[in-house]
């Protein structure tokens, strides 16, 4: 798990491997605190090394992007892989998250916005 | 009780399962009976995508039910996981057995999909992505089924 801060203030964090039942307890409480720390606003979450996700990974995103929403913040998920998109289908998470086919338009997608609404 | 599909197909042709594993109260673990239940579909000529994402995603989600519900307080918990193939008949049946108390299963509500919630995927993942599902034991075994395309 890596953050990397892109221009306007939005924040990338890099997942990657497998995100699953074990491990996704503390990959979220980790990244909550990293994102409460530092204030984050605006997050892209880039899924194009992660290679598989079940429903407790579908939770950490959920979790992630109502955090940001609390706070007056948003989030966008950029890149997922085949079978993760499966998931995301299946799981209906494009009705809730916007989820865009690489970083860039996700990224994009914050700029020129100012203060996220 | 049969939620969806048919299973006694595969009930009266196999009458033992073909690979049997302990899952300890570790969820660690799970992934080594992923590795294991997909090493034996490669081995018996099952070498697909979308099968080994049906697989993976069903497993996974019955494994980490077992582990949270039934095996919850229980820091020995053994689950159960018998998994069978019929390559005639083109199926793989998976029997994921906790040591649980069980649950209300009729109460489900497998067709919606949680979308705020953090949690309730699971099943209804494996609901829309086995061919069958099976309840028995008040909840403590449940039976999925998955066609494999020729």
């Amino acid at each position: 798990m890596n953050f990397i801060e892109s221009e306007d203030g939005i924040l990338v964090l890099e997942l990657e491997g497998k995100l699953l039942f074990e491990g996704s307890h503390e990959i979220k409480e980790k990244a909550k605190e990293y994102l409460v720390d530092q204030k984050v606003e605006k997050l892209v979450v880039d899924l194009s090394c992660v290679e598989f996700m079940d429903s407790s990974g579908v939770g950490v995103l959920i979790s992630l992007f109502k955090n940001l929403r609390e706070r007056g913040g948003k989030m966008v998920l950029a890149a997922p892989t085949k079978d993760v998109s499966r998931v995301f289908e299946l799981t209906m998470l494009g009705q809730i998250i916007k989820i865009f086919d690489n970083i860039e338009e996700a990224v994009q997608s914050f700029v020129g916005e100012g203060k996220a609404s | 009780m049969l939620v969806k599909g048919k299973l006694p197909d595969m009930d009266e042709i196999i009458e033992e399962p073909e690979l049997k594993f302990e899952l300890p109260n570790e969820p660690e673990k799970i992934s080594d009976i992923i590795c294991k239940i997909k090493e034996f579909l490669r081995v018996n000529g099952c070498e697909d995508q979308e099968l080994n994402f049906r697989v993976e995603l069903c497993g996974r989600e019955l494994m980490a039910n077992a582990l949270e519900h039934g095996c919850k307080g229980k820091p020995a918990g053994i689950s159960r996981v018998d998994v069978s193939l019929n390559n005639n008949i083109n199926q793989i049946k998976i029997t994921v057995n906790d040591p649980g108390p069980g649950f209300n299963y009729k109460e489900l509500k497998l067709q919606k999909m949680p979308l705020l919630e953090e949690k309730g995927r699971g099943l209804p993942l494996v609901f829309a992505t086995a061919d069958a599902l099976e309840f028995k034991n008040n909840g403590t075994s449940v039976t999925i089924r998955i066609d494999i395309d020729e």
